[in-house]
């Protein structure tokens, strides 16, 4: 028989009881609702943890420390960790800690002085996720430099009066520490295509050192990353090298020192953290990353969620008894039908697939409905919990859709494969009643009622 | 001519505790193709026994029944489902129609069981219900039909495949004598006109004038087996 006329008769047949149906279905949709809920505030649980820590730092980068006196982060130890499989870059990250100023400007009248400054690699910039607001990254040239959003605000004009010479950023502050970037007044000098001058050194005490630089990009703010990107400087690692070697050598500094005092690891995935970090472990150094409390975090969440499918499950199976039910009170209903069927030359797995279609019929429709009902109710839970007022349509969108806070959150696979499991979870409970079904005698049809 | 259906030694017992019921009692007889063939008994005879095991609805204790050469005690399932298909057809008392159906779905089953598309099923159901005479009947469902309505729609079905064999079962045993005359008479135009076999199963007296051959049944035994020579109706 063909499938398409097989399916015709399931659709009739279920008709034929409607109620019945319609109670059995209403089994699943409870099932199916209270899995998809379930699940849906563990999803919303991952995800407000992910963007928890996603704000603590980067998850896939490792910093590495000085742990004993005797092994120093050098640039060997650099190129061994970079040869190590799933580590993506490695950067040393180097500090200036000489006194400074930056001057710009004619007759030098623009003047930052103690100025935050580090190197990294040209490429760490991109591999650790620092965003340029504008601007590029590092040329290649020699002595260029990236600086923090708000560097440029730092500089005072000598030529005016104190307390009149430096545009204060944080008068552009809200209560929450928000900047309006936008709409900050213009510095002093163009930041991207003005010469700077850096001067290594206190004047009074040391020779000093200058050279000239120029700003390459404006950097985003980012606390995790370092003061650097606020209101410090960033050149390329071998710039700092180089000047703090001259410096040194100016003075007559025996300081000089080719390690570094932080390197930072990124690996390509967060599942790689843990493995590269013991191996960097134990090479004898002190590591940081934020996998320490990512895993427990993350443990707890799946043991959590694992619970809540666990909860949900439960009335799906009650929900697959009762299809099971059903289905074997029609067949038994329906035993003459079945050995009439038999009689006129019904194949056997015509009449198995009939009810397992049916029973299969009964967890699809309970199932799509399950996950609209589950979507509606998801939808009120955030409302009812959400923090926001809802004022406007769009607030309403971010709340139901985007909010890191969400207490429900139901992605479009949670809602198809709740589909596909009902769907299952009614061919699975049709399983037993299709295998009665075609024991039944074709005899069936000869008996008078 | 070779017999159609072969009957050898067939025997059925149904065990009833600690013993058992002798059905059919090492029944022989054979059934030449185009016969009507009427088995005649009453209630507890065992003829019911008897259509159950010619129709390979039951497997015999004993004994075998062998349909154009084939024992069908032998058949899987579903070779069994393919037999059925294409030599056999059935009438039942109780007309036996699929409820959620209309006439003409329920005449086109048995081509749908045998895998033709609904569309051409359901052409010649139309036809073949214009032959029996229910064309303003064809969108009903068995509910909203009369008993002679629905056992005409019941014949339909089992002569829809041009089968070789068609089984009757007490077909006229809930109808008035009118309509028994009309159900027969169309079994009977049916069966002459495609030289089908008819087994016709009855406890009533006055179907047998129909038949071209009556075996009467009791006690599991034949007790007489008439043939009538057409030319005497």
């Amino acid at each position: 028989m063909r499938l398409k006329d097989l399916t015709v008769i399931c659709i009739h047949n279920l008709f034929r009881h409607k109620s019945r149906t319609i109670l059995t279905v209403l089994g699943v949709i409870v099932g199916c609702c209270s899995v998809v809920i379930m699940i849906s505030f563990g999803t919303a649980m991952k995800i407000s943890q992910e963007s928890m820590l996603a704000e603590m730092g980067d998850l896939t980068v490792i910093d590495v420390y000085l742990n004993r006196d005797d092994i120093k982060l050098t640039d060997s130890v650099v190129e061994s960790i970079d040869a190590m499989d799933k580590v993506k870059c490695v950067s040393p990250k180097v500090n200036l800690e000489i006194q400074n100023s930056i001057t710009t400007g004619q007759g030098d009248r623009y003047i930052s002085n103690y100025n935050n400054i580090s190197g990294l690699k040209k490429e760490a910039v991109d591999n650790f996720g620092y965003k340029i607001l504008s601007g590029e990254n590092f040329k290649g040239e020699p002595m260029e430099a990236l600086v923090g959003k708000y560097f440029i605000y730092t500089l005072i004009d000598t030529q005016r009066p104190e307390g009149n010479n430096i545009i204060n950023y944080w008068e552009y502050m809200d209560e929450n520490g928000f900047v309006d970037y936008e709409n900050m007044p213009k510095p002093y000098v163009d930041p991207l295509n003005s010469v700077f001058k850096l001067t290594l050194g206190n004047s009074e005490t040391e020779k000093t050192l200058t050279k000239e630089f120029k700003i390459t990009g404006i950097l985003d703010e980012d606390y995790s990353k370092g003061y650097e990107t606020i209101e410090g400087l960033i050149f390329k690692a071998d710039d700092i090298k180089k000047l703090k070697k001259e410096f040194y050598r100016l003075n007559n500094n025996p300081q000089a020192d080719n390690s570094y005092s932080q390197i930072s690891v990124k690996v390509n995935k967060i599942e790689d953290v843990a493995e590269v970090e013991n191996r960097i472990k134990e090479m004898g150094f002190y590591t940081s990353s934020l996998e320490s409390i990512r895993e427990p975090m993350e443990k707890e969440v799946r043991q959590k969620q694992l619970m809540f499918a666990g909860l949900g499950t439960v009335s799906l199976f009650v929900a697959a008894l009762g299809i099971m039910n059903t289905m074997i009170m029609s067949i038994s209903e329906r035993k003459k039908e079945i050995g009439v069927m038999k009689a006129l030359g019904c194949f056997l797995k015509n009449i198995r697939t009939m009810f397992l279609m049916e029973a299969g019929f009964m967890g699809l429709i309970g199932g799509i409905a399950g996950s609209l009902i589950s979507l509606a109710i998801s939808g009120v839970i955030n409302i009812v919990s959400t923090e926001n007022e809802i004022t406007d349509f769009q607030i309403l969108k971010q709340v139901l859709l985007t909010n890191t806070d969400r207490v429900s959150v139901i992605p479009v696979w949670l809602a198809i494969s709740a589909v596909v499991f009902s769907v299952l979870v009614g061919v699975v409970s049709g399983l037993y009643p299709a295998n009665k079904a075609i024991k039944i005698s074709a005899l069936e049809a000869i008996k008078s009622d | 001519m070779k017999p159609i259906i072969r009957v050898q030694n067939l025997r059925k017992e149904y065990p009833v505790k600690y013993e058992s019921v002798i059905a059919l009692d090492n029944i022989s007889f054979d059934i030449m193709p185009g016969e009507l063939c009427c088995i005649f008994g009453t209630s507890g005879s065992g003829k019911s026994t008897l259509l159950n095991q010619l129709a390979g609805l039951e497997k015999p204790t004993s004994g075998q029944v062998i349909i154009g050469g084939i024992p069908i005690s032998l058949l899987s399932e579903k070779d069994l489902a393919i037999f059925r298909q294409r030599y056999l057809g059935f009438i039942f008392q109780s007309y036996n129609l699929m409820e959620t159906m209309t006439a003409l779905e329920n005449t086109a089953l048995p081509l749908m069981f045998k895998g033709i598309n609904k569309k051409q099923a359901i052409k010649q159901a139309r036809e073949m219900l214009k032959t029996v005479g229910l064309e303003h009947r064809l969108s009903h469902y068995p509910k909203e039909m009369s008993g002679g309505q629905q056992q005409r729609v019941g014949i339909a079905r089992a002569f829809i495949t041009k089968p070789k064999i068609v089984f009757a079962d007490e077909p006229t045993g809930n109808l008035d004598t009118k309509t028994t005359l009309e159900v027969m008479d169309m079994i009977k135009s049916f069966a002459e006109q495609y030289n089908q076999t008819i087994i016709l199963v009855t406890h009533e007296k006055n179907l047998s004038k129909y038949a071209t051959r009556v075996i009467t049944i009791a006690d599991g035994k034949i007790i007489s087996d008439e043939r009538k020579d057409k030319s005497n109706e």
